[in-house]
């Protein structure tokens, strides 16, 4: 069994010669972790995976957004990201209010770092569930497992954001928020899932 | 040697007590006592930086915040920044940007937010190690962690952490040491005393393994917050 | 960097757009009654450099309040009785909203409603903060700082404050009436303790009447209304935001604060070690 490794900002991983992966840096031939995360190394390849972390946008993800402001020409959107990213009324059929909830795709990432958003849905009223990007892997689970474990047995309609931004509507959402947290908190552990799974069986009915 | 009025040994920290997290609503933040200081760290970002034309378009901004609260010193402080509040955070901003890689976020702003709750000495030693804390605890990408301690003499013994009692002593010399570790990079060094330039190597040589110690607490912090046995916790 | 006024977070809009409907049916998110209190932690004493400490956490909400006492000059109308001065921060360290700097207006409007609850209450013997009388008094100086920002600031800066106080003590004075640090009488502050006051802040989301909101509730709301009471009687008041309340509306929250008041005055003398 692979007993997980947590390491912190600095701590030397190896002097081998290995592909970098995500969150880690070289200097002088030498590779260190650059964030509190858990190790994930083979032989050509070393990364460390982030418990905690800013979302920094990917061709591909679809996102949650809020719309913050209205500019003449397009709409200023907050997606829990470092930067805020601008869409223009061109590419949308309706006006859209302050508040509003897109679930969007992000179809190109320009030289200039812009962001283009294509596949725009407008979602309902809901609430924002929110936590860093890094821990929606574990939020959705193999194979969408956790994810719908969670939609099951809290009776919710839930979008996942890649960005961090979770948008549901339940019957129970002080059950699902409270599973929720468990899975943020506890994302570096193993056997998850079925953690999550029997937590919310126990209290279902209360 | 002569014992401290503490009784602690020439090298020997004050003791310390962690907790990370204790701000929810903050990306990352740090409960931090250290002796009878106590500081609260918080970090947001990097964030959209207002008003735009602060922003630098090469590197995250990092606003580092040192303040202290009206209560925790012996005589009630005025809640206006001092000038002494500007520029502890002007320098304790700059030794935490050498760790972090601002590189990666253009365009915005880091906020870090320090407020000593109580003061014993070194507070700005104890707000930097709690500020690093925070930024790890946030997630940013780092090269190292920042550990701060003083360093300096009283009464003729050079010693670690001095209480306001020793900084007080006729003979006293104060450093405030930050290093990056572990790569132990002097990130922060300011000074006040008289030292002969012997003394003076000495007091950097001690302040150095010093950091090590604090810099093994913060490790031990942020392993602490994770573990990756047991049951879950709500 | 430049001041700005605590902006809003978009998440907690969102959120608060959503939970109109539920409210309309008597139900919260966090599964509290309309009229429910959140869990509420106090600890006491735990600062070494203040002369009375209090960290409230009420739900996310948490306050810090640190007591110093100052020798300063007395009121000329009141020449023989010392005084008290809450202050409330709400900085960069509480909320991603705030930002850091001079206080802003959210600040001083909750910090001043919380003082006017303890003031009016007649808790304080000030006579007793007197040291040379016409000439010489003991101001406490109370500060607040906000660690958690999650609704309902001036409930939980008055329990700050309140239980900072209960525990405070009385710096010993040399023989020119200076403050000895670090040395203390072992007299607390005196205190009418039949006049424990209690600070009980009313929401109103969609038409409904709530205690003790959260960040999103508050966002929701569209009047507020906080009450200082002791016993059956109301020593101050506040209606703030600009929505409005009906007769009906004011009679009702006074009755439900009446209610609350022996709950959170036994808590508040509890704390008194």
């Amino acid at each position: 069994m692979n007993e997980k490794k947590i390491v912190v900002p600095g701590d030397f991983l190896t002097s081998e010669i290995k592909k970098l992966g995500s969150n880690v840096y070289i200097n002088n031939n030498k590779i260190y972790s650059s964030v509190i995360g858990i190790l994930s190394e083979s032989p050509e390849y070393i990364s460390v995976i982030a418990l905690n972390g800013a979302y920094t946008p990917s061709a591909g993800d679809g996102l949650i957004c809020v719309v913050k402001q209205e500019a003449a020409t397009g709409y200023v959107l907050e997606f829990n990201s470092p930067t805020d990213t601008y869409l223009p009324k061109s590419t949308l059929r309706r006006k859209l209010d302050v508040g509003t909830v897109i679930f969007a795709r992000i179809a190109n990432i320009s030289d200039n770092d812009s962001i283009e958003l294509d596949n725009i849905n407008i979602l309902p009223v809901g609430t924002i569930y929110s936590t860093s990007c890094v821990k929606v892997p574990r939020i959705i689970g193999k194979n969408e497992s956790m994810l719908n474990i969670l939609k099951e047995n809290t009776q919710s309609n839930i979008v996942v954001g890649k960005n961090g931004w979770i948008w549901f509507s339940s019957k129970n959402p002080k059950l699902l928020v409270r599973a929720l947290d468990l899975v943020v908190k506890n994302s570096q552990k193993s056997n998850l899932t079925n953690s999550v799974k029997e937590f919310l069986e126990k209290n279902k009915t209360k | 040697m002569t014992k401290r009025l503490d009784g602690r040994k020439n090298d020997e920290l004050r003791p310390m007590k962690v907790e990370l997290g204790v701000v929810k609503s903050a990306d990352g933040s740090c409960y931090l006592e250290w002796g009878n200081n106590t500081v609260i760290a918080t970090v947001h970002g990097p964030r959209p930086i207002f008003p735009k034309h602060l922003a630098n378009s090469e590197k995250a901004v990092v606003d580092y915040r040192y303040r202290m609260a009206p209560f925790s010193v012996g005589e009630r402080k005025s809640p206006v920044p001092a000038k002494r509040d500007k520029e502890i955070s002007l320098v304790s901003g700059f030794s935490l940007e050498s760790a972090i890689q601002v590189e990666k976020f253009p365009n915005t702003v880091i906020d870090i937010d320090t407020v000593i709750l109580s003061s014993n000495a070194g507070t700005r030693a104890a707000a930097i190690t709690a500020a690093s804390l925070a930024c790890a605890d946030a997630g940013l990408p780092m090269n190292g962690i920042v550990s701060a301690v003083a360093s300096g003499r009283a009464n003729g013994e050079f010693i670690l952490d001095l209480t306001k009692e020793e900084e007080d002593a006729e003979d006293a010399v104060d450093t405030a040491i930050g290093v990056l570790m572990p790569q132990k990079e002097i990130v922060l060094l300011q000074m006040d005393g008289f030292v002969k330039k012997e003394d003076w190597k000495k007091m950097i040589s001690i302040g150095l393994k010093g950091a090590e110690k604090v810099y093994d607490f913060q490790k031990n912090a942020l392993l602490k917050k994770y573990p990756v046995d047991g049951d879950i916790n709500e | 960097m430049v001041i700005l006024m605590s902006s809003i977070n978009s998440v907690d809009l969102v959120n608060s757009k959503e939970i109109l409907e539920s409210i309309k049916l008597g139900k919260r998110k966090d599964g509290r009654d309309l009229l429910e209190y959140r869990n509420l932690e106090i600890k006491t004493g735990f600062l070494p450099s203040a002369d009375g400490s209090s960290w409230v956490k009420l739900g996310n909400t948490e306050i810090i309040a640190g007591i110093k006492f100052v020798v300063g000059t007395p009121y000329p109308d009141s020449p023989d009785k010392g005084s008290m001065s809450l202050n409330l921060e709400l900085s960069g360290l509480s909320s991603p909203n705030f930002i850091t700097g001079p206080p802003q207006i959210d600040a001083v409007e909750f910090g001043r409603v919380a003082d006017r609850a303890i003031r009016h209450a007649n808790i304080i013997n000030f006579e007793d903060l007197a040291i040379v009388p016409g000439e010489k008094v003991f101001i406490a100086f109370i500060d607040c700082i906000a660690v958690n920002a999650d609704g309902n600031l001036i409930d939980a800066t008055q329990l700050a404050a309140i239980t900072a106080l209960m525990n405070a003590k009385i710096p010993k004075l040399d023989e020119n009436y200076n403050i000895i640090l670090k040395e203390y009488t072992d007299k607390d502050i005196s205190m009418n303790l039949k006049n424990i006051p209690v600070s009980i802040t009313f929401d109103k989301v969609a038409d409904k009447i709530i205690l003790d909101s959260n960040q999103v509730e508050e966002l929701a709301s569209s009047a507020r209304f906080s009450l200082g009471i002791v016993g059956d009687t109301v020593t101050s008041c506040h209606k703030t935001k600009g929505g409005v309340f009906s007769e009906e509306e004011i009679n009702f929250m006074i009755d439900t604060a009446v209610g609350k008041y022996a709950e959170f005055s036994k808590i508040i003398l509890d704390s008194r070690k």
